[in-house]
């Protein structure tokens, strides 16, 4: 995991938001995150953006909650 | 007709019996009247920390089984004007076959208090099922620690899609300190990973434990928790009482 500032309250928060994800989908929160690198490597590829410049977020339709 | 609000918190120990307690006796000095009713079945602490627990003759048990009138499961605290409890058994015993019973109790207290504060029991399993199932609205209490967090968003996930409408936060043990010195999650950062409202935050205060141990609510006292107490009173009534209005302003 890549942090951008390393104080206590924004590794708590990452943390936070990859198993309230992972509880979501019902995933584990590894899986979430591999998902999430493997898309950043994809995205990286066709755009010339590097991966610390854009955020993955995963949307589950069918109740509408966003993860 | 009043409202029912279940207080929350899938983790136990982050303050939901004394939030319950001082928003109450809170209540009752904005002249609602309250009854706070604790379904922690067999461990039952809200009368401790009321420093009622000499005056119980039958509790929530009794009351579903018909073994008592509602008045004699009553108990009225005389420190305040309308401030009423029904403390929970100490028997430990399935809840699921009073779930009716419980539901026509609500109904009742409904047409007679203000409001109603169920504390549930920690946890998410059939307890807290059972306490949840008559709310109109729960609180889910959390402290900034990553472990509650985590629980409170569990919580949340199970409220969605039930029959409570509005789900709010309160977050306890919060120190603006820590959070400049970046040590704590912010209540913006809190906010942000629930995307529900927060209703305000309660500071560390040592005249918490003080008050408990003499068993009297926090509020009599002048301490910082008793001004977010109080505050947190007025934000819950200004959100019911006001909801008329605000319709008002979305017309125009």
């Amino acid at each position: 995991m890549i942090f951008h500032k390393e104080d206590a309250s924004s590794i708590a928060k990452e943390r936070l938001k990859l198993m309230m994800e992972s509880d979501t989908l019902e995933y584990s929160s590894n899986d979430i995150s591999r998902l999430k690198k493997e898309i950043s490597a994809l995205v990286s590829r066709y755009f010339d953006v590097s991966a610390d410049m854009f955020e993955i977020k995963i949307t589950l339709k069918q109740d509408k909650k966003r993860v | 007709m009043g409202e029912t609000i279940v207080f929350t918190s899938g983790k136990g120990g982050v303050g939901k019996t004394t939030t319950i307690a001082n928003i109450g006796a809170g209540l009752s000095q904005l002249d609602k009247k309250v009854v706070m009713l604790d379904t922690d079945m067999g461990l039952r602490n809200l009368d401790v920390v009321m420093g009622l627990e000499d005056q119980i003759n039958y509790n929530l048990l009794d009351l579903l089984e018909n073994r008592c009138r509602l008045n004699q499961a009553l108990i009225r605290d005389k420190r305040f004007q309308n401030l009423y409890m029904i403390p929970a058994s100490l028997k430990n015993i399935p809840l699921d076959k009073y779930e009716k019973a419980f539901s026509v109790l609500m109904n009742h207290l409904k047409m007679e208090f203000d409001y109603c504060l169920i504390d549930c029991p920690a946890g998410i399993d059939q307890g807290f099922r059972f306490a949840t199932a008559v709310a109109d609205r729960a609180i889910i209490l959390t402290t900034p620690h990553i472990s509650a967090i985590k629980d409170a968003s569990r919580v949340l996930q199970l409220l969605n899609g039930t029959q409570i409408s509005k789900i709010e936060l309160i977050i306890n043990e919060y120190d603006e300190k820590l959070v400049r010195k970046k040590y704590m999650l912010s209540k913006q950062d809190i906010e942000e990973l629930f995307d529900i409202p927060i209703l305000g935050t309660i500071p560390h205060d040592t005249k918490v434990m003080i008050s408990q141990n003499k068993g009297i609510p926090v509020v009599t006292m002048r301490s910082k928790a008793t001004k977010q107490f109080m505050y947190l009173s007025e934000q819950m009534m200004s959100k019911t009482d006001l909801e008329g209005e605000e319709y008002i302003y979305d017309i125009s």
